[in-house]
């Protein structure tokens, strides 16, 4: 276990990499056993903002030169992110608008 | 100082995420995922990332969390709202959810990377300069996406798509 070999434990990449595992992991939790649909769009964004974190965190750590691909990377994950949740929305509410509920239980025609 | 300011802002980034896993009511959910989420953008700022900070604030806070207050508000008529977020299968999911934590401890441990002492720097020029250079083209497909998207967007919650799909069925009566 190599945590702590900066001055610091916020100098250190692997705090970062460990919050989002932790992170990512209730992401991962919150989509696996929610029933809602929104509560799994919830776990969706936290899974994808772990990712983000990554990215920033090996931009910062991993470079001497200033190289910003990593910040790049990020903001096309917050875009993507709010367009996904965009079109998520959309199809809940049309699909609320006919069946009155948003549980997984009662959207279940194509389980065949 | 700088330490524990870092690990205030790791606690509170622990506990939302803790409180949208494991929260019976989707609105609390919501609200845990908020916290996760300005919390983050504290974690940006500490890895020098504040143009990413400011937009994650602009855009998730401001925007899709909006959103999605919006959807659950609009969704939830009537449902008891201490009970509406319920969990099921919860061994399975931490089964899965474990298998996953250690293996990105696993990772992390055994990775043998080069790290290197961070710098602070000014980002918001550098990251409009590569936007406009090496991701020219990822830049521009998002233009793209967001007109698909608004157009999508209006096209799924038009009327006509309910009477569309109410017709045929309407036919069958007759018959």
């Amino acid at each position: 276990m190599n945590f702590l070999f900066f001055e610091g434990i916020s100098q250190n990449p692997n705090s970062y990499l460990i919050l989002a595992i932790i992170i990512f992991c209730a992401g991962i939790f919150t989509v696996l056993t929610r029933k809602n649909i929104i509560g799994i769009l919830l776990g969706i964004e936290l899974m994808l903002n772990a990712g983000a974190l990554n990215f920033i965190a090996f931009s910062f750590f991993r470079h001497e030169s200033a190289d910003y691909s990593g910040h790049v990377f990020a903001i096309f994950v917050i875009v993507l992110a709010a367009a996904e949740a965009v079109v998520a929305l959309a199809i809940l509410l049309a699909v609320y608008q006919q069946r009155r509920s948003v549980s997984t239980d009662d959207i279940s025609d194509l389980k065949g | 100082m700088k330490d524990g300011i870092f690990l205030c802002i790791a606690a509170v980034t622990v506990f939302g995420a803790l409180v949208t896993a494991f929260s019976r009511s989707i609105i609390n959910a919501a609200l845990g995922l908020l916290l996760a989420l300005v919390a983050i953008a504290g974690l940006y700022i500490f890895l020098s990332a504040d143009f990413v900070a400011v937009s994650q604030i602009l855009i998730y806070v401001g925007g899709v969390m909006v959103l999605l207050l919006f959807g659950i508000m609009l969704t939830s008529g009537g449902d008891n709202i201490f009970s509406n977020n319920p969990i099921m299968g919860a061994v399975p999911a931490t089964l899965i959810t474990t298998i996953f934590g250690l293996l990105g401890i696993y990772v992390v441990n055994t990775s043998g990377l080069t790290f290197y002492q961070g710098a602070y720097r000014a980002t918001t020029r550098d990251i409009g300069h590569f936007l406009l250079r090496e991701y020219i083209l990822p830049f521009e497909l998002v233009s793209v996406l967001i007109v698909v998207l608004i157009v999508g967007a209006g096209v799924m919650l038009r009327k006509e798509l309910v009477i569309v799909r109410q017709a045929p069925q309407k036919k069958e009566g007759k018959k």
